[in-house]
Order: structure tokens, then C-alpha cells, then sequence
């Protein structure tokens, strides 16, 4: 995957056949991440910020639902890859590419928190033990784009 | 009673009412080995709209101090860039300011 092109508010990636149906298995995940799993804080009294949790699970719940109807207006009809023979080249306006972020990273943190939040040597022993493999490649799929479109916008 | 004196209660929830208009609350984004570090700078650039170099600065406060204060505000501004960041999948919280 490269960055062909880029504008104000215009990306152009080329991907590979094998990236683009990595890139579209793995967005069909989302949401992965469970709203109840954030918490608004450690220290205030449960009792005065309960009205304030129920708000801020509700919005989270709002934001993955409009994301997700952001990845399906990006993959559905109209579909943003235009191809050549080798390659695909995936166009993405500043919002999408934003909408992506987002997605890629609440597939990973989801799927990181369904493992019961390994630590970072946890993680190392997973990946030695190669246990658990899917959801060890989900998570890495997504870095892999997430390192993409983070260097795309500069980062 | 008295005229002109409140219940306990109702003080009470006066002085709360009170305490959430006041900067006491602070803004903290804790450490996590899963959020990868260019994204969280990312997020603060967005979230605050800060420029790349005090993003980063918080970013590595949080990677090698486990957390970093990112703001001191009132109740009702603070609970709004928690869920900002929250809504990005990092692990923020407000706290009271001791």
C-alpha cells in the first residue's frame, strides 16, 4: 500500500488485491468495541456521574452507528476502489479517511480488550505461543492501514 | 426553620451545582500497549486542536508516565473531551482536582 496522490482534502492509495480484501474483511468487524467497557472516571461518586455515563455510553453507541454507516456509504455502491489489472486505488476524502482511523482503531482496541487487555509482554507471549492468532492478525491488519493513513496525514 | 435558610440538602446540591462551574476537573488520558502512538497524537491535534509538537509532547507524557493531565476545566467541559477521546478508543477519565 502507498500514498499515489494527495490533496486538501483528497487521498489516493494504492493497494494490492490482497490489501484491499484484507482492508474490507476487516472493516466488517466493526464495532468491536464495547461502550460499556469506557468509564468516565475512577474518582468521582458513581451516584453523581451516573446520568453523565448513561450519556456518554448512549453517544458512543451513536458515534460506531454513524461510522458505520460512513464505511458502508464509502464501500457500498459507488465503490471508492478504481482498478488496473496489479492494482486498486482507493480515493478518500479528509472525513472518510478520519471515519477509517477511527474504525480500524476500535477494531483493534476491541479486539485487544476481548483478550482481557493483554500487557505489552502478555502480547509478546501471545504472539509466541501463536494461541489466539486471529484475533492477533485482526489486530494487525488494522495497524498496518492505521500506519498508512496516520502517514498519509502526516504523522 | 428559619426564613431564608435552605435544607441541607438543597445546600448541598447548591454547592455541587457550584463546584461543576468551577476548573476542578481535570482532563487525563492514561496508558494503554495497544493505542499506537502517532494515532494518539492525532487524536489530541483533533480533539484540542493543538499543534503537533505540545501533542506529542502529551503523547510521550502519557507513553513513558502511564497518564498525562491534558486540561484542567469545568464539570460539563471536561465530561465533553472525555468522550471526545473515548469516542477516538482512548482510555481517558476526568478526576477532581485535589
Amino acid at each position: 500500500m502507498k500514498l499515489l496522490n494527495k490533496t486538501d482534502d483528497k487521498f489516493v492509495f494504492e493497494l494490492d488485491f490482497k490489501e484491499k480484501e484484507l482492508l474490507v474483511e476487516v472493516l466488517k468487524l466493526y464495532p468491536v468495541l464495547d461502550p460499556a467497557y469506557q468509564k468516565l472516571s475512577d474518582s468521582l461518586d458513581e451516584e453523581e456521574i451516573s446520568l453523565s455515563c448513561k450519556i456518554l455510553k448512549e453517544d458512543l453507541l451513536e458515534h460506531q452507528e454513524k461510522n458505520r454507516q460512513m464505511v458502508d456509504e464509502i464501500f457500498g455502491e459507488g465503490s471508492p476502489f478504481k482498478r488496473d489489472a496489479l492494482h486498486c486505488n482507493l480515493e478518500l476524502g479528509a472525513e472518510q479517511l478520519e471515519c477509517l482511523l477511527q474504525v480500524l482503531n476500535d477494531i483493534r482496541v476491541g479486539t485487544w480488550r476481548n483478550l482481557d487487555s493483554p500487557g505489552y509482554d502478555e502480547l509478546e507471549k501471545l504472539r509466541l505461543e501463536k494461541s489466539d492468532v486471529v484475533p492477533l492478525v485482526v489486530m494487525d491488519v488494522c495497524e498496518y492501514f492505521e500506519y498508512h493513513f496516520l502517514d498519509a496525514i502526516g504523522l | 426553620m428559619k426564613s431564608g435558610t435552605l435544607p441541607v440538602k438543597e445546600i448541598d446540591e447548591k454547592s455541587k451545582s457550584k463546584e461543576r462551574l468551577e476548573p476542578g476537573y481535570l482532563v487525563i488520558c492514561w496508558d494503554d500497549p495497544i493505542n499506537l502512538m502517532s494515532y494518539v497524537t492525532h487524536v489530541f491535534q483533533v480533539v484540542f486542536g493543538w499543534a503537533h509538537q505540545k501533542a506529542e509532547y502529551h503523547m510521550l507524557q502519557v507513553h513513558n508516565n502511564g497518564k498525562s493531565v491534558l486540561t484542567r476545566e469545568n464539570f460539563e467541559r471536561a465530561e465533553h473531551y472525555v468522550h471526545q477521546l473515548q469516542k477516538y478508543g482512548l482510555q481517558a477519565t476526568m478526576e477532581k482536582e485535589d
